[in-house]
């Protein structure tokens, strides 16, 4: 059997951008994948007969130099309102006016985030270097700026929107973004860096889709990927282990017992899942089984999607509203109280919602005049909740908004953390692979010891959402693919 | 005419302590004093006839070993009692200790927890490297990172060369340490309930945070900097109580030729030029001096002694929105004789002498928290008691006792207000929930005294009644102290300094804002800075 | 009353006690000496026999079918081959290879080992079985230890439980019968000396000591405490945790710890195995070279002597080992540190255990270290000596 430069154990978008680029650049690469189609956490699949939905995450956009340099076509559905549900609803088309530091902030993030986390605290000259050109560019933005951008990156959300934004509605949607897939409440210290973090990869309070749904960025870079000579491979037995051979990965073994080889194995999953359950712990040092067992994942998001008969009617709210995103989050302090709820294993009455219709721009994932209803449900504690009665709650707080939801509902699929943790081997069905925060971010991601995708298994690397930065934009796995300095064949 | 080189704005603690360091470099320098007694929160006051209660703070645990050794404390009356033990006594019945002896403390854990006494050694050493790590930090003033002046990048390059020198684990720790929370940080040590409620009060004492919430871990590093100046015999109760610190810091004043003037509350700064040339008091007397330094918080410094038109914009918003909210009370309570904790079993009642803590679990500090953060407090507060008669005879008549308990949470803006019905509630709540521990304590109390935030804003003159003059938040620490850009002790006046707890490093009686303060405007004197 | 833990002998060993000299071992309390002086109970180690309440050992059982291999790779030493009957000393270390603790595994059965330890271990123990099917099991406090050392041992025990002990090689057990009941005993022991270790439940402490004590009349037994041992395991040339090492665990910054090469047990690295705790920085360290070696040093005790008879006084030379770390000089320069140190009634000297450079670590090297005579402090020769200072054949034999 010959062997493979590179395998990738996973096919989230990350994975596959670094693939693409792995093959581009003359490698031989295989992307295998248990599941039945690509993008693992970013799929579209049919949760009722002839209705199709983002199964995983809710929204997705690439990174525009991953996007331009393999030269992906892509439709790119922008969610281009952002309604707060409400007595008065609130619509927002662009974000409110913020201090220049907010986007100074992102600027910073986005800098950090093109490349690997520098080893700390004493970086390869190379690493310094990058790193002292974005100080740099920090500096220069003036004192005021400089202590405001670092101020930003500790504050809590609830401090900051209460201090720049008026509405208190438009503070809640601004907050409830800023926790998105964070099992924290918009109280406590560091959580504004969800905000900036998600402005950082396009996810922000405006989110987006493709035509046909975030599985088709994943089909698109599978099929650019292949087009650069990858192999992919869906549908692969599993479980699947990594070969550990005298401390060195020298391939994986399929479910079936056949083994792959290569050079180099790149685990497209969570730091927990690969260094648990893709190799024995018993190859790793007890302080990195620590480390592991660490990391908070704490899923704490469910999705709902309903089948419905026809357009729903929410009160007050056109169309163009309607193709966006509707935010059921009564203020910054029920979003506090929802974590309340949660952290002691108990769902919120009312919990965080975050709710589209994608059939409104992209009706193709419907029957014809029939609608898709798509419902990110924040704070749901991991395998605490019922799928019933989640059903319910999310019904009984939509319901005031929209009186005959209810009547509309044909199909309905609950997943729980836990089934998104059965489902795409999620650990504790964290859609992100590790919450983005700030102790478990950049060189602290996704393990501290574990920078520069490196595993503490030679051959083995960390890539994914799970590493920095998260996220699915393919960031990673772009970066992952510059770092790894594979001899060619 | 009344000259000086230097008028220090209140007599806290921080006032203190930065007039006997200007006045030993032969500066005259004037403190004044609102109260009829110095110490600002850091007092002790005879509230019923032959009890002396602590209104304020109640233990010594970060008090600079320089201000102690170089301000001679000891010659000037100040007596530090090591404190012998902490104990949590729990509802069950049991209780869970600790000791300053080593072996003991393992097996009290083991008994627990085997597996976590294990850990609790290795804790216990990592936090001592990581404070040791961040200790240089207290005493200096922050850099201004966006600075180029060599002062600040030098003061950079030193703390660069720190953090270099760690090694990489310990400084991956302190990272993470810095950014989440105390709840979670315990968590990943140990298993044991008990141990991990007992640990986690310091990450939330001073603070209004919960100890789920990111930000707690920096202030559970901040306490055991104090435990490694223990060492130094900087940690426990004062004779006298804390009002005895204060008095053995006004005498070392005296003795370097610092005068202290009591009943003497400021009105405001006095501005001519653009500068600060003095402070006119509430009666209409002015004093003059080549330089004002406010003792007293950010908002009531900047706010309230200054006019608005005499600052920057941008500085009074900055300062507008400091936090400091209070999330604490203090309650004295006087006692006819000893209470009993159920839990202390008989033969250990020398726990009763150290520090007594109501916090049984994380959840239930969290619970504490999640009641008060939204203006209200807590229905089961946590609290850090003492006995300091038990220590200290003199604190109260013979074979009576005093109790003195910090509480947490109650909010300083609870909804409503703080009434004289609200302020009786939750004394009522407290002495309740303490009563759930030991049960005779109620017919025990002879008086009790409850200092809410607005007491003690009223009391000891702080913004909102927050102890440590601002929250300890990340976003308002070091470089961001009180404000972006003024972190250094100077303000946006000519002549105007801080040198209270609303500067670096804060508060918890430290002495160091007072200190760094004085070495700050003398080392601007020797490089010909002041004017 | 806030008390220190008491072994399952206490209340044989404090009957015993005449000077009031307790010391603290792991929390418990134990005898430093029971005489007055230690000096009786230090010669009968090598002339006839004594008996050491060695119980605040701690001690883990490690059971399972991956037992042997998670051993394997905790520990430095290949234990690969062990078999029902041994027992194997070793260290073990963290991943960056700096040693944790030292202690021994005896194979009990197929699937269970005992490992005793220096210092707590458990929570190490545990988090290093994930990936292996083990249990860790603390058997503590269940299990008394004493050491029974010196020539006339082996015949104390054998006319004590009519046991066959002449065919019990050295780091192996066997199982005697000791007032009806099996018990374990192994042919270790801190003294280098011919010895065994007889482990005994709580239950049956107290009996067990009785009946020992009893029989060792006849082989004039002398309880001996912690003084007199240290003095043999210097002879010995064996380390002590705290003493001549700080573990891991407890090291403030790395320079504190230790690698096995540091002391004197690189011979316990096997590297030829295959995995396991801290293998990676051992190699990389041993191909830097280790910075420290262990030796043995015999230090000028005639010229200690003579510079105090020259001012009136007798040399008080140490029958109770002191522990400093007391830095060692090649000329100007110090390449090391003392980190214990004895007069040795035995072989006469008075001997220390140091670490110093590995180029001043052959055997002859004259090195100096500097010693108080009455109010002076003065610089003597301590010479390089192999280690250890005392093997006798009876040890093994």
């Amino acid at each position: 059997m010959s062997e493979r430069d590179v395998l990738f154990l996973g096919s989230s978008p990350n994975a596959l951008a670094a693939a693409a680029r792995l093959a581009r650049s003359g490698l031989r690469v295989l992307v295998l994948e248990t599941r039945a189609a690509v993008g693992g956490p970013v799929a579209t699949e049919a949760f009722a007969p002839g209705f199709r939905a983002d199964v995983g995450v809710a929204s997705a956009s690439l990174d525009p130099e991953v996007v331009a340099e393999l030269g992906l076509s892509v439709e790119v559905i922008r969610r281009a309102t952002v309604t707060a549900l409400g007595p008065t609803p609130v619509t927002l088309r662009a974000l409110p006016e913020l201090p220049s530091a907010v986007h100074h902030a992102v600027g910073l993030l986005r800098a950090l985030y093109r490349a690997a986390p520098p080893e700390l605290p004493v970086p390869t000259p190379e690493a310094a270097g990058s790193l002292g050109a974005i100080t740099a560019q920090l500096l220069g933005l003036g004192p005021r700026e400089v202590h405001e951008v670092l101020r930003l990156l500790f504050m809590p959300a609830r401090d900051f929107f209460d201090e720049t934004v008026p509405s208190e509605a438009v503070r809640a949607v601004l907050c409830g973004a800023s926790m998105r897939a964070l099992s924290e409440g918009p109280f406590a210290s560091g959580t504004l860096f969800g905000f900036l973090h998600h402005l950082a990869v396009d996810d922000g309070p405006f989110r987006s889709t493709a035509r046909g749904g975030v599985g088709a960025l994943a089909g698109a870079l599978a099929a650019a990927a292949q087009g650069f000579g990858a192999s992919v491979r869906t549908g692969v037995p599993g479980p699947i282990q990594v070969d550990v051979e005298g401390g060195v990965a020298r391939g994986v073994r399929l479910g079936d017992g056949e083994h792959l080889a290569a050079r180099i194995v790149v685990s497209d999953h969570d730091a927990r899942t690969t260094l648990t359950r893709l190799i024995s712990p018993a190859e790793l040092d007890p302080e990195t089984n620590r480390a592991a067992r660490c990391t908070r994942y704490r899923g704490s998001v469910a999705r709902v999607h309903l089948a419905l008969s026809g357009l729903p009617s929410f009160a007050g709210l056109d169309r163009d509203a309607l193709g966006g995103t509707l935010v059921l989050a009564p203020s910054v302090a029920a979003l506090e109280q929802a974590w309340d709820r949660a952290k002691r294993g108990a769902l919120a009455a009312r919990p965080y919602l975050e709710v589209t219709l994608p059939t409104v721009a992209d009706p193709g994932l419907a029957p014809a005049g029939q609608h898709v209803l798509d419902a990110w449900v924040q704070y749901v504690p991991y395998g605490r909740v019922d799928r019933a009665a989640l059903l319910q709650t999310v019904m009984d707080t939509l319901a005031p908004f929209a009186p005959g939801l209810a009547g509309q509902v044909l199909h309905h699929a609950v997943s729980l953390p836990e089934d998104l943790e059965a489902r795409f081997g999620l650990t504790e069905g964290h859609l992100y692979g590790g919450e983005v925060r700030l102790d478990q971010a950049f060189f602290l991601r996704p393990i501290p010891g574990c920078v520069g995708y490196e595993s503490p298994i030679p051959g083995l690397y960390l890539g994914g959402s799970a590493a920095h930065p998260g996220g699915y934009t393919g960031r990673s796995g772009w970066n992952l693919a510059g770092r790894l300095a594979v001899p060619r064949r | 005419m009344q000259r000086y080189d230097a008028i220090v704005i209140g007599g806290g603690h921080n006032g203190l302590v930065h007039a006997a360091y200007l006045a030993r470099a032969g500066k005259k320098v004037v403190v004044l004093e609102r109260r009829h007694v110095v110490g600002g929160a850091t007092v002790t006051e005879e509230i019923h006839p032959g009890f002396k209660f602590l209104t304020g703070s109640y233990l010594i645990s970060l008090l600079r070993p320089e201000v102690i050794r170089e301000l001679d404390l000891a010659r000037h009356g100040l007596e530090i009692m090591p404190l012998e033990s902490t104990v949590a006594p729990r509802l069950n019945g049991d209780y869970i200790a600790d000791w300053p002896d080593h072996d003991l403390t393992r097996e009290e854990i083991a008994r627990h927890s085997p597996r976590d006494a294990d850990a609790y050694g290795e804790y216990a050493t990592t936090m001592r490297r990581l404070a040791l790590a961040v200790k240089p930090l207290l005493d200096m003033a922050p850099p201004d990172p966006s600075s180029s002046a060599p002062r600040d990048r030098q003061a950079m390059a030193l703390i660069a060369e720190r953090l270099r020198a760690m090694p990489r684990a310990d400084f991956d720790l302190l990272a993470r340490l810095m950014t989440m929370s105390a709840g979670d940080f315990l968590d990943e040590w140990f298993e044991g309930e008990a141990l991990k409620g007992s640990k986690c009060t310091s990450g939330i004492i001073g603070t209004f945070l919960g100890p789920r919430s990111p930000g707690t871990g920096y202030v559970l590093l901040h306490h055991y900097i104090g435990e490694i100046d223990g060492v130094h015999r900087a940690w426990g109760f004062a004779r006298g109580g804390t009002g005895a610190l204060s008095q053995a810091i006004a005498s070392a004043a005296r003795a370097a030729g610092a005068e202290i003037r009591l009943e003497a509350p400021v009105a405001h700064v006095l501005i001519r030029g653009g500068a600060a040339v003095g402070v006119v008091l509430e009666n209409g007397d002015e004093l003059y001096a080549d330089l004002v330094v406010s003792n007293a918080d950010a908002k009531t410094t900047f706010l309230r002694l200054l006019e608005r038109k005499e600052l920057p914009d941008d500085f009074v918003r900055d300062i507008e929105r400091f936090k400091m909210t209070s999330p604490a009370c203090k309650v004295n309570l006087a006692l006819a004789g000893l209470p009993t904790f159920t839990a202390i079993p008989r033969g250990k009642e020398a726990l009763l002498r150290g520090s007594i803590e109501i916090a049984p679990s994380i959840d239930y500090v969290e619970q504490a928290y999640d009641d008060a953060k939204y203006g209200g407090w807590s229905k089961r507060p946590f609290m850090d008691a003492l006995i300091p008669s038990l220590l200290d005879p003199g604190m109260a008549p013979p074979g009576k006792h005093v109790m003195s308990l910090f509480v947490q949470y109650a909010s300083g803006d609870l909804t409503g207000g703080w009434t004289a019905e609200k302020k009786a509630e939750f004394l009522q709540v407290v002495i309740d929930t303490l009563a759930e521990y030991a049960p005779d304590l109620p017919g025990l109390i002879l008086h009790k005294h409850i200092n809410t935030p607005d007491d003690i804003q009223r009391s000891f003159g702080i913004t909102g009644g927050h102890i440590f003059h601002g929250e300890l938040a990340l976003h308002q620490i070091f470089f961001l102290r009180p404000a972006p850009g003024w972190a250094q002790y100077r303000t946006p006046v000519k002549n105007l300094w801080m040198c209270g707890s609303s500067t670096h490093p804060g508060g918890c009686i430290t002495g160091a804002p007072g200190r760094n303060a004085a070495m700050a405007i003398l080392r601007d004197e020797r490089e010909g800075r002041l004017s | 009353m806030l008390n220190l833990k008491t072994t399952p002998f206490h209340e044989r060993t404090a009957a015993l006690m005449q000077g009031n000299q307790w010391r603290r071992w792991a929390g418990h309390t134990v005898a430093s000496a029971y005489e007055l002086t230690p000096d009786r109970e230090t010669l009968a180690i090598r002339n006839a026999c004594v008996l050491i309440d060695v119980s605040p050992l701690f001690k883990y059982h490690v059971r399972g079918p991956g037992a042997r291999a998670y051993l394997n790779r905790l520990v430095t030493r290949d234990v690969s081959r062990m078999e029902v009957g041994h027992l194997t000393y070793t260290p073990w270390c963290n991943a960056r290879g700096k040693v944790i603790d030292d202690g021994t595994i005896a194979q009990l059965s197929d699937e269970l080992f005992r490992l005793t330890a220096a210092e707590s271990n458990l929570r190490w123990l545990q988090d290093n079985a994930p990936g292996f099917q083990v249990e860790i099991e603390e058997v503590s406090d269940e299990l008394g230890a004493l050491s029974l050392q010196g020539p006339r041992s082996r015949a104390l025990l054998e006319s004590l439980t009519g046991a066959d002990l002449a065919g019990l090689k050295y780091h192996r057990f066997t199982h005697v019968n000791l007032l009806g009941e099996p018990t374990l005993v192994s042919r270790t022991g801190y003294t280098g000396d011919l010895g065994y270790e007889i482990w005994v439940p709580r239950a049956r402490a107290l009996a067990a000591w009785d009946a020992i004590v009893e029989a060792g009349r006849s082989f004039a037994l002398q309880p001996a405490g912690i003084w007199a041992m240290d003095v043999s395991r210097i002879e010995a040339g064996l380390i002590m945790l705290d003493v001549d090492y700080t573990p891991a665990s407890r090291a403030m910054a790395e320079v504190q710890a230790s690698s096995p090469f540091e002391i004197g047990l690189g011979w316990a690295v096997h590297f030829a195995k295959g995995n396991f705790v801290g293998r990676r920085a051992l190699l990389e360290e041993k191909q830097r070279g280790p910075a420290l070696a262990l030796v043995g040093l015999e230090i000028d005790h005639v010229a200690f002597t003579r510079a105090h008879e020259a001012i009136g006084l007798t040399a008080p030379l140490p029958f109770i080992p002191w522990r400093a770390v007391t830095p060692v000089f090649q000329g100007a320069e110090q390449v090391g540190y003392v980190t214990c140190a004895t007069w040795s009634s035995t072989v006469k000297k008075y001997l220390a255990l140091a670490q110093v450079s590995p180029a001043a670590a052959k055997v002859g090297t004259t090195l100096t270290i500097d010693l108080m005579v009455d109010r002076r402090r003065e610089p003597f020769a301590a010479t390089v000596a192999a280690l250890p200072f005392f093997n006798p054949e009876r040890k093994r034999a």
